[in-house]
């Protein structure tokens, strides 16, 4: 059980958003019970209706069979007298006469016996007297009405001097309600004729066209033998309306057989159903049927289930709206937040709930706002220590850059820089085509200088003449660097070797002019030897040839006695 | 800190959760509509008339429920109920009708003096605003106006009785042409009955046949013959003598009885009836049938032989015949509560209703514009013209004899062939009751 509920609420339900489920909700909460209602009073009200009918219509239909059941005996008992009255037992007599004129006299006057008996009734269709071989006893009559006339009564059972009533229809189908009886000779109780009168339905449809049982009934009155209709409440349409209701018969044999209540039930040609209360009419084969439809008998009913339906229906469309509004101020602001929180899977913490309201999604929206400030500080703080830490680490990187390139002694290029920087000069001044000067620098009697002064002062001698060198070398493609111990070098970028020895001899001066005193030094100062190289490049030209002949042209200037410059003589040095 | 910007995303699509919500709402409108075993509204039922046709139509009862029926088509809200007269009159089934106040709504009646009497009480309706007063022929209209101007009445043809003759035995008995007085009518049955045949038929049950034949020619050539002027007046004030003087109603009887006894008549004629008489005729049985133009339908068409037609010759020698020659029963409307229904009824009658009838019995159309494709026998319309131009005719029985009388005469012409009463005895009895009518009426 608990699997199943899970199984509806958390899995099948929960695929559902959340608005359906809850429009739904009300819809069955505000629904169901007024369905159930409604089923309810429809049936109730059904029933009762039902019960109804079947009490009135069956007194109804008794009343009606009463009421013809007295009109039969009136005319059967009219039909008896003048059956057995002495003047029609003569002229009958006379008929049957061999004498023609007692025949033609009891031919008169049994014409004038039907006129004077039924001659003045309006509801008297046909009156005929009928000889021993059902030939209409009047001169005047045609086969064509006659011939009828004599099946009928040929196709009448013998009733033993009883009246026997049905229905005649004439070959154009007009009907008439028949009471057929033989007329006995009393003397000998043979048959001597028979009695042929025709009635119109409506003199009986009279009887029950003014009941009304409302829900569409009808009252008619059947030949329980096979249906067929022998009065209706409209006999105008008797003739046209004599569809033999089959259904009806079956259901009223069914009834009479088990001798059950005298109200049934069936379904008619086009499958409607119907409702039927009897009763039969003594002396004939007839019952007196009110039947009602089962569907109009319901209209009343449906109207009020209707009425009921309407208001669901407006309850239904109303709890619609109000379902809808509520599941909404529901669901909305929770899709909202929904959103707002996949935005912040972005990182976009800035993002807030805009909600105004006091429930539990306000509360939640708060919460979720808070949340997201905290969080976007938190992000703010850690971006902004972060950046710190870059910088801190960018400026130890560039220290370290620089630790890299420059002589710690000095503060000018090292020799690893120098490489770089040579090799980088001499590939440019190979695209550019201009020449490329190097110039090389050594400290007169350094190791002297050292130990006569020590190697402190050693140091600051070094760190003095590297200041002299990056002063004097000015251009941005000019660079200074340590070459190793008490060696210098400087490139000159584009530059010849008239100017290359022209910079080199304000080195030399620059240097000389610092007067540092060197005891042990035949200059009595500080001095330094420059070789100058200054070349036109090639691709063949490498580095190291660069630094050969500007060494080869310092080891000339030391051999040359020192304090002064030489400048390479090789070839390719540019004049 | 920046104001974040909330992006509102709306679900539109319509999940299957509204399915639901969807199926209640069906479900309710569904159950606003019928029941299964509903059928809407039916029909609307028309208001229905059902009016009484009082019919004197022996011979012609389909065709009159077939009209009834198709008026009912062309009006669904009338129906007709028709009702056949029986007997030997039309006036023997009006009068216990008209006594209790149950006039049906349409009748047919005679055009004589009960039917204008009728009529001038407000029993009848006047049908001088119908169309079919104004369709009638104008030779018929004085038939069935009463003395007030009451248009009563639409006749049922032109009714003219006459003598209908097998050609063959005719010629086989010798008989070259019609006899054309009395004698030689006498002779010309001798004729016939010498070569073996049965030389006339009679409807002796069914006395109104004798009555429109033999009666009404005897009565036109031996009393309107001889008082061609007021022999209509005399019957009214009851001075018509018929026995006394020149015996004229005698010999009306006694050429019947006469005509009987010399074994002219075919056997057993006393119980043949109307039908019958017709058919033995048109069988072949009999050589003359004395019938009216309202049958030629029937027995001018035998079978295997042709017909002739003649003026019956009941004058004398020497005398001119006065043929018979007037209304046939036609048809009244009731001063009932249905009388405009059963207007409606009389006019369809004689419009589009009228062919019917015709067809069948091809007598001589009343109207003078008869609609629709009809029958009609063209000898029979050549013997009413013959007889129209005669200087003097005589109208039926029925239409001037009084009613009661019309009721005496059929068994009085009965008994006078069964030699019951003599021809002398009739006569009187005859004379007796026109007169005694006549001091009846007059009070």
């Amino acid at each position: 059980m608990k699997k199943m509920l899970d199984l509806l609420s958390l899995r099948l339900l929960r695929r559902i958003e959340i608005r359906y489920r809850l429009i739904n909700s009300f819809l069955l909460v505000s629904m169901l019970p007024l369905l159930i209602a409604g089923v309810i009073a429809y049936r109730e009200s059904s029933n009762a209706s039902q019960e109804k009918i079947r009490i009135f219509a069956g007194e109804v239909v008794k009343q009606v069979a009463q009421n013809m059941l007295q009109q039969i005996e009136k005319i059967e008992s009219s039909s008896e007298e003048l059956a057995m009255s002495e003047r029609m037992q003569n002229a009958l007599a006379a008929y049957y006469s061999k004498n023609p004129s007692e025949r033609a006299a009891g031919h008169a006057d049994i014409i004038r016996l039907l006129l004077e008996n039924y001659g003045s009734f309006e509801y008297v269709n046909q009156k005929y007297v009928l000889d021993r071989r059902h030939r209409i006893m009047d001169p005047q009559v045609f086969a064509q009405l006659g011939d009828g006339v004599a099946r009928f009564a040929e196709d009448a059972p013998d009733m033993k001097g009883r009246p026997y009533w049905d229905v005649y229809s004439t070959a154009a189908g007009q009907t008439s309600v028949v009471m057929l009886r033989d007329i006995l000779f009393k003397g000998n109780n043979r048959v001597g004729g028979t009695l042929f009168i025709g009635l119109r339905p409506l003199h009986f449809s009279r009887i029950f066209e003014s009941v009304n049982l409302g829900y569409g009934s009808r009252m008619l009155v059947i030949d329980a033998r096979d249906g067929h209709v022998i009065v209706s409440a409209n006999a105008t349409n008797a003739a046209n309306d004599n569809t033999p209701e089959s259904g009806l018969v079956a259901a009223i044999a069914r009834s009479v057989a088990e001798q059950r209540d005298k109200f049934v039930s069936y379904r008619d040609g086009d499958n409607k159903k119907q409702l039927a209360a009897f009763a039969p009419v003594p002396h004939t084969n007839w019952m007196v049927v009110s039947i009602t439809p089962l569907n109009a008998l319901n209209a009343e009913v449906r109207s009020v289930r209707n009425k009921i339906i309407l208001v669901g229906v407006l309850c239904f469309v109303l709890a619609l709206v109000l379902s809808f509004i509520i599941a909404r101020s529901i669901s909305l602001p929770l899709k909202q937040l929904v959103g707002v929180m996949k935005a912040t899977r972005t990182g976009n913490y800035l993002i807030r709930m805009d909600y105004e309201g006091k429930d539990e999604i306000a509360e939640l929206s708060q919460r979720f706002n808070d949340m997201a400030s905290k969080v976007h500080q938190h992000n703010e703080r850690l971006e902004e220590l972060v950046a710190e830490r870059t910088r801190e680490l960018e400026q130890a990187n560039h220290q370290l850059e620089a630790l890299s390139a420059t002589d710690s002694l000095t503060g000018i290029a090292n020799r690893r820089r120098f490489d770089e920087a040579l090799s980088g000069e001499l590939r440019r001044a190979v695209r550019s085509q201009k020449p490329l000067a190097l110039m090389m620098l050594d400290v007169d009697y350094f190791k002297n200088y050292n130990d006569r002064y020590g190697h402190l002062a050693g140091d600051d001698c070094l760190r003095t003449i590297a200041r002299v060198l990056r002063t004097s070398s000015r251009r941005a493609t000019d660079l200074a660097a340590r070459y190793g111990g008490e060696e210098f070098a400087v490139i000159v970028a584009e530059s010849d070797s008239a100017n290359a020895l022209q910079l080199a001899e304000n080195i030399r001066n620059a240097i000389a002019a610092l007067c540092i005193a060197h005891e042990d030094s035949p200059f009595g100062c500080v001095t330094c030897s420059i070789g100058v190289t200054a070349v036109q490049v090639d691709e063949n030209m490498s580095t190291d040839t660069l630094l050969r002949l500007a060494d080869v042209a310092l080891y000339q200037a030391k051999a040359l006695g020192r304090n002064r410059v030489v400048l390479s003589d090789q070839p390719g040095a540019t004049g | 800190m920046g104001k974040g910007k909330i992006k509102r995303i709306a679900a539109r699509a319509v999940s299957p959760a509204w399915r639901l919500p969807a199926t209640l709402l069906l479900c309710l409108l569904a159950a606003c509509g019928p029941d299964a075993d509903s059928d809407g509204a039916g029909p609307t039922a028309v208001a229905q008339t059902q009016i009484t046709a009082l019919v004197w139509a022996p011979d012609w009862p389909d065709e009159m429920h077939r009209i009834a029926d198709e008026f009912h088509r062309a009006h669904p809200d009338i129906s007709v109920d028709v009702q056949f007269m029986i007997g030997n009159s039309v006036e023997e089934n009006l009068k216990p009708k008209v006594a209790t106040r149950n006039l049906p709504d349409l009748v047919s009646v005679n055009p004589n003096a009960y039917s204008a009497e009728l009529a001038e009480q407000g029993v009848l309706a006047d049908l001088g605003g119908t169309a079919a007063w104004s369709n009638m022929l104008a030779s018929l209209k004085p038939d069935w106006t009463s003395r007030h101007g009451k248009h009563f009445g639409i006749s049922g043809g032109v009714a003219a009785t006459l003598i209908y003759y097998n050609k063959e035995m005719f010629k086989r008995a010798g008989i070259a042409a019609p006899p054309t007085h009395f004698e030689e009518f006498l002779a010309a049955c001798a004729a016939l009955k010498k070569a073996g045949f049965t030389p006339m038929v009679w409807t002796g049950a069914f006395p109104n046949t004798l009555a429109n034949g033999p009666f009404s020619f005897g009565f036109a050539n031996s009393v309107a013959a001889r008082h061609p002027h007021d022999w209509k007046q005399r019957i009214a004030d009851g001075s018509l003598d018929l026995v006394n003087g020149n015996g004229d109603a005698v010999d009306i009887f006694a050429k019947i009885k006469l005509i009987a006894d010399k074994g002219y008549l075919q056997r057993g004629y006393m119980n043949t009836s109307y039908d019958e008489g017709i058919q033995l005729f048109a069988d072949g049985k009999a050589a003359m049938a004395f019938q009216g133009t309202w049958s030629s339908g029937a027995l001018m068409h035998g079978k295997g032989f042709s017909t002739g037609v003649f003026v019956p010759p009941w004058n004398a020698r020497g005398k001119t015949v006065v043929p018979v020659l007037g209304s046939e029963t036609g048809f009244a409307v009731g001063n009932t509560r249905n009388k405009e229904a059963a207007l409606q009824f009389l006019e369809f009658i004689y419009g589009k209703g009228f062919a019917i009838q015709q067809n069948k019995r091809q007598n001589i159309p009343p109207l003078r514009q008869v609609g629709g494709k009809v029958v009609s026998d063209p000898q029979i319309d050549a013997y009413v013209r013959q007889v129209t131009q005669a200087p003097l005719t005589a109208p039926l029985y029925y239409s001037y004899l009084p009613t009661n009388t019309i009721d005496l005469l059929h068994p009085l012409l009965q008994e006078v062939l069964l030699g019951k009463t003599s021809p002398r005895q009739a006569a009187l009895t005859l004379d007796r009751s026109i007169r005694h009518e006549a001091r009846t009426e007059n009070k």
